[in-house]
């Protein structure tokens, strides 16, 4: 990773995780509000692989447990793993052929913000959060997800430019790698 | 070169899992400087930040949950029309005197803290996470604000602090499901005690023997016993609902928190540390 794309991506990423903490929490259906943050390490797995995943994931989650208060680490780690899922996604070619469809981008951000959030209930519950156990995750997934589909273009978008990737060139190098 | 790659890869998998799951149990242990170093360094950076970003959203948000919640806005517009109309009424019938005023003052005031200090303190951020129910106000260290203080105003307890930076501090409202309070009923002085359930629901209370005398309408208040988070006195819920299971050990009593939670725009923070 060059200078110009850790400060681009560092840029993306502080940006996203102050809207997420000092914007996107006045937006509430039925008490939850979206967690767009899982959204950096997805889109940055699926486009570079796993390294800048996981680096990415581990950056966002880590700053937002600074400003939250639920468990100090367990953000950076929810970001490590799906960095490295959505990576492996894109290495292994999963998505092999269908990078053109336009639907694929929010579905694969409602998937992963409603991943990131159920691991973040678990997780929290075997790191000895017990009330985690009492949030109402029949309500919680849906609504993610629902904004997660909804903010994944724009946010794929910034982490694309962070990596220097223009529209031509991340198709590109889908092709090469023979992924998303 | 692509293993030479893999294993590059493998190895800062393997440290950045090593380094979150580390600071999570560094975390739960309570009393960790290392964590609460970093996450103090990186709220004092961020939080200006995030509060400018706030001012700025927070129109929008009002906007976007007015939209949503168009019906209830609605109702509560008119209720608040109601009350303004008994009001206008009650001021031109007859007009306040001094007296009235003071106990107004008095009532604003938290009378129920008598001569406990408390800082007021403006409400910055709400509920920032789903998981947990928490203010994020504009007072810290610098004004004496400490770690398990309690947090009053709109009517009752609104929660404790639970981290403070020199400018801010978090506090953790009565509605968490992480919150535990002794408590005592008005009037016959049982005790139990309140939890939280996260989300919008009631407040619960523990260990009260079956079939004891309780009225819903009647308050819960901190009860201050030995070794208590909180001092006694502050009005915590009223209750809602009070029944005994069949074959049950305890009563189920549901709350609604005293503190009305949804005006929390000012709070006021009691200098009052939990004896250890």
């Amino acid at each position: 990773m060059n200078r110009s794309i850790g400060v681009r991506l560092g840029l993306i990423i502080v940006t996203v995780v102050v809207l997420q903490v000092g914007a996107v929490s006045h937006l509430r259906v039925a008490g939850v509000h979206p967690e767009v943050v899982w959204l950096l390490p997805i889109a940055a797995g699926l486009i570079a692989g796993t390294d800048l995943g996981i680096i990415s994931g581990f950056s966002a989650g880590l700053l937002l447990d600074c400003l939250m208060p639920t468990p100090f680490g367990l953000g950076a780690l929810i970001g490590v793993i799906l960095g490295l899922g959505a990576g492996l996604l894109s290495e292994r070619g999963v998505l092999t052929g269908i990078g053109d469809i336009w639907w694929l981008t929010p579905l694969l951000g409602a998937g992963g913000c409603a991943m990131g959030t159920a691991m973040f209930g678990v997780l929290g519950i075997v790191f000895g959060q017990e009330d985690f156990a009492q949030v109402d995750y029949l309500i919680t997934i849906p609504v993610v997800a629902l904004f997660g589909a909804v903010v994944a273009v724009p946010i794929t978008l910034g982490v694309a430019w962070a990596l220097g990737e223009s529209g031509a060139g991340r198709r590109r190098s889908r092709s090469r790698r023979g992924a998303w | 070169m692509a293993t030479r790659r893999s294993r590059r890869s493998i190895t800062t998998l393997a440290i950045l899992l090593l380094v979150s799951i580390t600071l999570i149990a560094l975390d739960g242990q309570g009393s960790s400087s290392v964590t609460a170093g970093i996450r103090g360094v990186g709220s004092t950076i961020l939080s200006p930040v995030v509060s400018v970003v706030n001012v700025v959203t927070r129109p929008v948000g009002n906007l976007f949950a007015g939209a949503i919640n168009y019906g209830s806005v609605n109702a509560e517009n008119a209720r608040l029309r109601a009350t303004i109309g008994r009001l206008e009424q009650a001021a031109t019938s007859k007009s306040y005197n001094r007296q009235q005023l003071a106990q107004l003052l008095a009532l604003q005031h938290l009378s129920y803290l008598s001569s406990l200090p408390t800082v007021t303190a403006q409400t910055t951020l709400i509920d920032v996470s789903n998981f947990a129910a928490t203010i994020e106000i504009n007072k810290g260290t610098h004004e004496g604000i400490a770690v398990g203080m309690p947090v009053v105003g709109a009517g009752g307890l609104v929660g404790k602090v639970e981290s403070t930076t020199g400018t801010s501090s978090t506090v953790r409202l009565v509605t968490d499901g992480r919150t535990r309070i002794g408590a005592a009923l008005e009037g016959s002085g049982t005790l139990g005690i309140i939890r939280g359930q996260a989300g919008d629901r009631p407040l619960s209370v523990d260990y009260v023997a079956p079939n004891t005398d309780v009225s819903v309408g009647s308050t819960f208040f901190t009860n201050g016993l030995q070794g208590a988070q909180f001092p006694p006195g502050i009005p915590i819920g009223r209750i809602t609902s009070a029944t005994t299971p069949l074959n049950s050990t305890q009563m189920a009593i549901s709350l609604k928190p005293s503190a009305d939670l949804g005006r929390l725009s000012f709070v006021d923070v009691v200098l009052w540390e939990p004896a250890l």
